[in-house]
Formats: C-alpha cells, structure tokens, sequence
C-alpha cells in the first residue's frame, strides 16, 4: 500500500470511526420505546432538513418577503408561499432518500453517473452561485448590523470569522447543533409579525381570494417568478445531500429525514408568512411602499414599532445571513470533496483534510471581499446568479429525479408513482418559472 | 481513538451503497431529455449572450 494510499484510508476511517459513533447512539436511542427516548431521537435526528429550509430564508429571502409584503400586502402571496413550501418539500425529501440510500453527495453521484461534462456544469454553477449568493448575505449581515452602529468592515469581518470557526472548529455533530441554534433565531420574525397586530380576517380572506391587488402586471408576474422560480435553489439539493451522508444517515433514517425535512419546512413558510404579514400590515400602502429598498423598510418598521421592532428585524437579518452563509460554505467545500474524490467530512480536522476546507473558505473570503469593496456592481451580481440558477436549476432536478428512478442505485426506495407525478409536475412548473424568469431578467421589458 | 465503538456498524450501513458508481448508459426518453436538457442550455446562453452585449445585462 503506497503512502497516500494509507494516509488516505486512515483518514477515511478516523471519519468513519466518528460517525460511528454518532450512529452508535442513534441506534441506542432506537431501542427504547419510553417517550423521552423517542423524543431524543427525533431531536438527534433534526438537521438537515431544518437547515436547508431555514437557510433558504436568508438574508436575501428575508429582503425579498419584505418587500414582497411592502409591495402587494398579504393578499395573493400567503396561499402561494404555503404551495412553495409543499414543492419545497417533495424535492428536498428525495435527496434525504438518495443520500441515505447510496451514502453518496449530490456532486458524487453527479460525476460518477452522468461523467465529468455534466459533473463539471454542475460543480461550476453551483460554486459560481454560491459565492454570489454569500455576497448577499454578507451584505445582509452588514445592513443588519449597521441599526446597531457598527461599520461593514467589521460586520463582515465578524461574520467571516465565525463561519470559519464554525467551519473548521466543530466536528459535523457540533457544527449542526450550532447551526440549529443559530436557525432558530430566524422565528424572531414571527412575534415581529404578531407586533404588527394584523387583522386576521384579512389574514383567513387571503386563502379564500388569491387577491392580486393592482391586477395582474409585468411587476407582479416577476415578483410571483422570483419568489417561485427561487422556492428551491441548487445548493438546497447539494447541500441536504452532504449533510445527511455526512451525519450517517441511513435507511433506516429516511423517516426521520423526513420528519426533520417537513419540520423546516413549516418554519421556513411560518417565517416567510410572518414576514409578509409584518411588511404587508406595516408597510404596503404608504406612498412609495411599492418600491421600498430594505433599508427603508427597516427605518418604517422602527418609525412604526419602535427601535424594539427595528433592532429584531435587523437582528433576524443577521441572523438570515448567518446561517445561510454557513451553509453555503459547507455547501462549496462538501461538492468540491465530492467532485475530486478528496476526504470530505466536516468530522476531519483542518490539517487532515486541507483540500475539502479551502474551497469553502475561499469562497466566504472573495463574498465578504466583495461586499467591501466600494462601488462593487451589487445588483449586477445579484442578477448574475438569478441567471445562473435559472440555466442550472433544470439540470439539477433532472439529475435528482433520474437519480430517484434509478433502480441501480435506489432498490426499492426508488421513487413511487405518485410521487414521479408529483415531482415531474413541480419540475415543469419550476423549469417554466425558472425559464420564463430568466428570460424577464434578460429582457426587462419582455411582457 | 476510542476502541469501545462498535465497527460492525460501519460495515452493515453503509458498505451496500458503497459499491464502485459506474456510468449511466443514456438511452430512449432519457437521452432525449439530455439533449432538450442541452438545447435549453444552449439557448439560455445565447440569450445571456446576447442581453450582455445589448446592454440589458
């Protein structure tokens, strides 16, 4: 055996002996029948799922539902998100089953099974997104933090910081529970929304009208495309993926992966919905509400709740931002792990597996460079990975859902019928949305 | 490392799904949908190519 090969296999194996261990417990827990041994389960097995959801609402999800909300109120968009975050669920639950099935990340499978061409497509646009959309947060840790006074050098240099410790300090068990301590943080915007006082008849009338106030215009139908064509972005798939081979859940755990999945998926739509309540019942109508930036958004809220609401909103904007921008490092590092064959596991320490780290790292360092760089073409870049995933996304579902109804791979937890119906509809409508709204970026002026 | 863990573990979760991944062989509806897949692509690039150079980008 060379020397490579061996330090190779003896890192593989101080991996496995730590996710054993984590298995070992599960499986432990999985003996008892007693309530409270139940419940420690299902709170060992919450992760990935909760994760990928929550971090889906971030910084720029967070600014998006603001102005959602400023823009149109409550009306049409509270039905559509809950329809958003079903679609949400379908997808991310089949990456739950594939990891745990084939023990495999999303970029593994990619590369071994459709070859290098569509491997590199996908590992391209998905690093390439993902430093785009940590700039966003980065710019949301920043805005957040400047209501508490503090400069953007130093906001984003606090916030580089912390997902490097969280990145390369914490074994995957450890980095979880921080990550979910940290996601629940995002339910700050729920009693922001129960400050607002909404009128809950307005609320309940929502689900009867699908009222579209001011008809159906070009504005709308982008606002309907991004929040849609955005429910289910690409480093969601990846990400999930990762996790759940990383954690050392298996089959036996599909259930709970899908009980963790619909868990973030009720508090990823809770919040959404609260923020639209909050902006919808605070903001929209005011003169000028249809085309309020965050910032101003922020100083109504304080105007309106009183420094108390503005410094929560800002705090769950730093806390959106957080959360997502570790995510979507891990995100970088596990695909590029994965792509090239190198030891990838968040349970390796740094100078084990230097290659599986830097990528992530990297990428955090070149967004918060970005962010600070004066006059840096924000909105540019922001539409850049709009298009991006735009052009990505069909792929990713495609692959996901051939992957799904491989019975190679899969055995009998292949997909069911129902749900090819159900997965092939959402893939249509999201290749649609997602076409036709990479198309409304590319021509503004297209409808 | 601690010795106490047991490895059996290892072996009886995860070494099924660790067989060698080899290639997909493309073929029927399949292959047909990697080409549409293609055309999208190819066409999605055009048109960012040319919302680049018109300026609408």
């Amino acid at each position: 055996m060379s020397k490579n090969l061996a330090y190779k296999v003896s890192q593989e194996l101080e991996d496995a002996v730590i996710r054993a261990k984590d298995q070992e417990k599960v499986l432990a827990l999985r003996q008892k029948r007693d309530w409270r041994s139940r419940l420690l389960l299902g709170l060992m097995l919450l992760g990935p799922g909760v994760l990928t959801m929550i971090a889906d609402n971030d910084a720029g999800g967070v600014m998006t539902y603001a102005q959602t909300g400023s823009a149109y109120g409550i009306g049409f968009f509270i039905p559509a998100l809950i329809l958003s975050g079903l679609i949400a669920y379908v997808v991310q639950e089949m990456t739950v089953r594939l990891g745990a099935v084939t023990q495999r990340g999303h970029a593994e499978m990619i590369w071994g099974r459709y070859g290098s061409f569509w491997g590199w497509f996908s590992l391209v646009d998905l690093v390439i997104a993902n430093v785009l959309t940590l700039i966003t947060e980065f710019i949301g840790i920043s805005v957040g933090m400047s209501v508490f006074g503090v400069p953007s050098w130093i906001s984003v240099s606090l916030g580089l910081i912390f997902d490097a410790f969280s990145l390369l300090v914490l074994r995957y068990y450890r980095w979880e529970r921080l990550s979910l301590w940290i996601a629940i943080g995002n339910l700050v915007f729920v009693p922001l929304a129960l400050m607002a006082h909404p009128h809950w008849s307005a609320v309940l009338d929502a689900f009867a009208s699908w009222h579209i106030p001011g008809g159906f215009t070009p504005q709308f139908l982008f606002v309907i495309l991004a929040n849609f064509g955005t429910t289910i972005a690409p480093w969601m798939l990846f990400f999930q993926q990762s996790a759940v081979v990383d954690k050392g859940l298996t089959v036996r755990d599909i259930h709970n992966g899908r009980v963790d999945t619909a868990i973030g998926t009720a508090a990823m739509v809770l919040v959404a919905l609260a923020l639209i309540t909050l902006t919808g019942s605070m903001v929209h109508g005011l003169p000028g509400s249809q085309d309020f930036n965050i910032q101003q958004i922020l100083v109504l809220l304080g105007q309106r709740l009183g420094p108390v609401g503005e410094k929560l909103f800002a705090l769950g904007l730093v806390e959106a931002g957080t959360i997502a921008a570790i995510a979507l490092t891990a995100s970088t590092s596990w695909a590029m792990g994965e792509a090239f064959g190198w030891p990838r596991s968040l349970n390796l320490p740094f100078h084990k597996a230097p290659r599986f780290y830097w990528p992530g790292l990297v990428s955090a360092v070149i967004a918060g460079g970005v962010v600070l760089i004066p006059h840096a073409p924000l909105g540019f870049l922001n539409l850049a990975v709009q298009v991006i995933a735009s052009i990505f996304m069909p792929a990713a579902l495609l692959f996901l859902i051939l992957l799904l109804n491989d019975k190679e791979l899969m055995g009998k937890y292949v997909n069911k019928g129902w749900q090819n119906i159900s997965s092939f509809l959402i893939i249509g409508l999201l290749v649609v949305l997602n076409g036709i709204f990479g198309l409304t970026i590319i021509f503004p002026n297209l409808f | 490392m601690n010795t106490k863990v047991d490895f059996s573990l290892v072996t009886l979760e995860t070494s099924p799904a660790k067989a060698p991944l080899t290639r997909a062989k493309l073929k029927g509806w399949v292959n047909v949908v990697f080409w549409g897949l293609r055309l999208y692509i190819f066409l999605m690039l055009v048109l960012v190519g040319y919302a680049f150079v018109h300026g609408t980008l």
